[in-house]
């Protein structure tokens, strides 16, 4: 459904992105921040169904900086080695331009909202926190909480985590709870990526449709 | 702690399924020097070894070892993970589970 396009970053830097655009009418415009698997195929099939529902879409390729074109479907320890080294070299500097041309790009569609999973789950709040122009934020299973609980998002925010997330202990989550009453905090019977189907040990499809229910209602609300 | 304090327990039921010496004190004295991680195991018990959890580095190339869980932590915070780390009596801190390990094999063989 969608496309592979190159986003330009206030710096010059051009990135690859995945866009999805809805047939019909756009209601708004979706940033969508990838697991640490790059712009794989789950990734590019969850900016597709966003564009289904009415969002035009733009996932950014956000280890492009580091390695070029990196994304993979191996789920499998295999992996950990290489995107350990790919977070190692990461920039939490430059990475807030790549996820500004995105936002432009997705503007398109209207007010932008910004979602993501895991590694992007984190950068929803951490934007969120930011602005950016945003209308609103829906995450899922940020991973390292403390690292941005005192961060105070800026737009309607809200967040969704597994609550047998051996990653994110529950009480982390319940931290972030108490910390931000003005957040939805959301937790559901899953473990740590609940929501990827194409990694069936972790998929939870009844957490997985509620929550994704949650943000499109999100969405609707604050987007359009 | 709890599997230390399992582990310091079982140590009294070998000493009450057998008839060799009826001073569980020695007895159990001799259990510890037959068994460093044992020997430890008690210390922790009896306060004099600490039990902390702890950040400890985590090697690239030992990434793929990693569970999900720990794969994750790791990533988001400057590559390492929380483990739970004995304090021994000259101030080193090694891994507590392969110690705890170690002195429960002790122990099932003994």
């Amino acid at each position: 459904m969608g496309e592979r396009i190159k986003l330009t970053a206030s710096d010059g830097f051009s990135l690859n992105a995945y866009r999805a655009v809805p047939e019909g009418k756009v209601r708004g415009g979706v940033v969508l921040i990838q697991e640490v698997w790059g712009l794989n195929h789950w990734i590019r099939d969850v900016a597709d169904r966003f564009a289904r529902h009415g969002y035009l879409t733009v996932a950014p390729a956000m280890f492009d900086r580091v390695e070029y074109g990196y994304e993979s479907d191996d789920y499998t320890p295999a992996q950990f080695q290489v995107i350990g080294e790919l977070m190692k070299k990461f920039s939490h500097e430059t990475a807030p331009l790549d996820i500004d041309a995105a936002i432009k790009a997705a503007a398109e569609g209207g007010k932008v909202g910004i979602t993501g999973y895991c590694f992007g789950g984190r950068q929803t709040w951490v934007t969120a926190a930011r602005g950016a122009g945003l209308s609103a934020a829906s995450g899922y299973y940020g991973g390292g909480v403390p690292n941005y609980i005192d961060l105070e998002p800026q737009v309607p925010t809200e967040m969704h985590f597994g609550d047998k997330d051996t990653g994110i202990p529950l009480e982390q989550v319940e931290a972030l709870k108490a910390k931000h009453p003005t957040a939805d905090i959301y937790t559901y019977d899953g473990v740590h990526g609940f929501c990827n189907s194409d990694r069936p040990e972790n998929f939870n499809e009844a957490a997985c449709k509620k929550a994704s229910a949650r943000t499109l209602e999100f969405f609707h609300k604050h987007l359009g | 702690m709890l599997v230390c304090g399992l582990c310091d327990a079982y140590a009294d039921r070998l000493f009450g399924d057998q008839d060799a010496t009826d001073d569980i004190l020695a007895f159990r004295e001799g259990l510890a020097a037959r068994s460093v991680a044992l020997a430890q195991v008690f210390g922790v018990v009896r306060g004099e070894l600490k039990l902390v959890t702890e950040a400890v580095d985590v090697p690239l190339a030992e990434y793929g070892q990693l569970s999900v869980a720990d794969f994750m932590v790791s990533l988001y915070n400057g590559h390492t993970v929380q483990r739970v780390r004995m304090v021994l009596a000259d101030g080193a801190h090694v891994l507590a589970h392969p110690v705890v390990g170690e002195a429960i094999g002790f122990l099932s063989a003994a």
